[in-house]
């Protein structure tokens, strides 16, 4: 009994020494988990346009927060497949809903090869990204807890792209989130 | 649910180690809270943001241990005391410099601690993304941490101290467990020409809550001195310590390395100066630390 009064004295003693003291409201910067989608290109012709499934969102960050601002922060393709197809290109698309519309978020250029170590979209690689849409519909996104990535371009010239060729894109992603109570 | 004595000594220790609001919600909120912000950090991301915490915790365990240095050589002494400290959080620590992402310019930014307000935003200046720093956990101007502890001898001019807190598993929270062990042994036994006491200490002290998400170390070796002027004693010392703070948990993001660190207190020097009122077997103690960190200690003990 005289513990808990003291316990008590303590726990009534420190508001009084001006101990306030979790910061109201908190928001923590959450890492989500990097999403990302591999698109088997082979067989296709080399003009390719590929749409990932629908990813659920609520799948890729702790289910505990709501979280009010998403950001990308980073963006890398990668390709698997050699020899080289040669000079390539890409357009990334990103939406809400598998027939569109779709947000053009970035382009890239490169040979092949260079993409068979995963390049970021700080490289020389990409155009200059549409921050602002992009910051727009990955919002949209989370909100409705569905997105779809769109990729299209051209993997150099010739026939169908043989088997074993496949590009990935990888975005990684920071969200402002709150506990849900 | 009635909460045992042990129990709410256990919690007044969760409180005030983790800045706790003051109903048992919220101190599961703050466990909640902190647990689920570490876990969005990386290795290398958290250190900047929890390192005030290692270094203010750290010197709030190597406070309040003794407050005299009057030790007989063979006697009975007997005190339970409870005691408070709290180390000043200074603006310095309300702020780190982070890394940005990779590819980002700038490549680091200034933002939010765990002591912190709210978290900046870096925007990179070729593609205009941006990146986050949390906010600040807790709002406090001090960090204070509460102990019971027990001071025994006298045996060959030789105290033992004892601080100790164990809890059961609460929820949410986790088993807490707190020692600290010393002895405090008299050198003005062996020079009985100096006018006033002296006595050197020895103090190890160790902490873990919540299954191994927070551990923290602490030892303090030190001198101390006291002069009793009746029922008034003065008393101060100096003091080397070193202490560590051990953080392990899985980040959610499954891309990174589950994160086991240590960081090292900032504090490895203090000196205090403080006041003993001996009223009886009732005393009231106070003292002020300062080194690289400032510490007040305060408290009561019963015995002789």
């Amino acid at each position: 009994m005289k513990y808990r009064l003291l316990a008590f004295l303590a726990i009534a003693a420190l508001p009084l020494m001006g101990f306030d003291c979790i910061n109201d409201p908190f928001f923590a910067s959450i890492n989500v988990n990097p999403i990302s989608i591999s698109y088997d290109l082979s067989g296709s012709n080399r003009n390719f346009d590929k749409t990932s499934p629908q990813i659920t969102t609520s799948d890729f960050y702790n289910e505990g927060y709501s979280l009010s601002d998403v950001s990308v922060y980073d963006l890398q393709i990668s390709t698997s497949g050699a020899p080289s197809l040669g000079a390539s290109n890409c357009t990334i698309w990103l939406g809400t809903n598998s027939a569109g519309p779709w947000t053009q978020v970035v382009t890239c250029t490169g040979d092949w090869s260079v993409f068979n170590t995963p390049q970021s979209i700080f490289s020389p690689y990409f155009s200059q990204p549409n921050a602002t849409a992009l910051k727009s519909l990955i919002n949209a996104a989370f909100a409705g807890n569905r997105l779809y990535v769109r990729v299209s371009g051209n993997a150099g010239t010739g026939g169908a792209i043989p088997a074993g060729y496949a590009a990935k894109l990888t975005l990684f992603i920071r969200a402002t989130g709150s506990l849900s109570n | 649910m009635s909460m045992t004595g042990r129990k709410s000594l256990g919690l007044v220790l969760l409180i005030s180690a983790l800045c706790v609001v003051l109903t048992p919600a919220g101190t599961v909120r703050a466990q909640s809270d902190l647990k689920s912000t570490l876990q969005q950090y990386s290795e290398s991301e958290v250190k900047g943001y929890i390192q005030p915490v290692a270094d203010l915790f750290g010197a709030d365990m190597n406070s309040g241990f003794f407050h005299t240095a009057d030790i007989a050589k063979m006697g009975f002494h007997f005190k339970l005391e409870f005691v408070g400290m709290a180390s000043l959080v200074q603006d310095a620590q309300k702020l780190y410099t982070a890394n940005a992402p990779t590819g980002f310019n700038p490549g680091t930014f200034q933002t939010a601690t765990i002591f912190g307000g709210t978290g900046s935003t870096v925007v990179d200046t070729r593609t205009g993304f941006t990146f986050r720093g949390s906010d600040g956990l807790f709002n406090t101007s001090y960090f204070p941490l509460a102990a019971p502890q027990i001071t025994v001898g006298d045996i060959y001019g030789t105290r033992f101290l004892l601080r100790l807190i164990l809890t059961p598993e609460i929820d949410k929270v986790g088993k807490i467990t707190y020692w600290g062990i010393g002895a405090q042994h008299s050198i003005s036994q062996y020079l009985p020409m100096i006018p006033f006491d002296v006595a050197g200490h020895i103090v190890f002290s160790k902490l873990s809550l919540g299954s191994d998400l927070i551990s923290a170390d602490g030892v303090s070796i030190g001198v101390d001195a006291s002069k009793k002027f009746f029922i008034l004693t003065v008393y101060g010392g100096l003091a080397w310590e070193k202490s560590s703070l051990g953080l392990k948990y899985k980040p959610d993001d499954v891309s990174l390395q589950a994160v086991d660190i240590t960081l090292d207190g900032k504090q490895s020097f203090r000196f205090k100066a403080g006041l003993n009122l001996g009223l009886g077997p009732i005393s009231l103690f106070g003292d002020a630390n300062f080194g690289s960190i400032t510490i007040l200690s305060a408290g009561i003990g019963f015995g002789i």
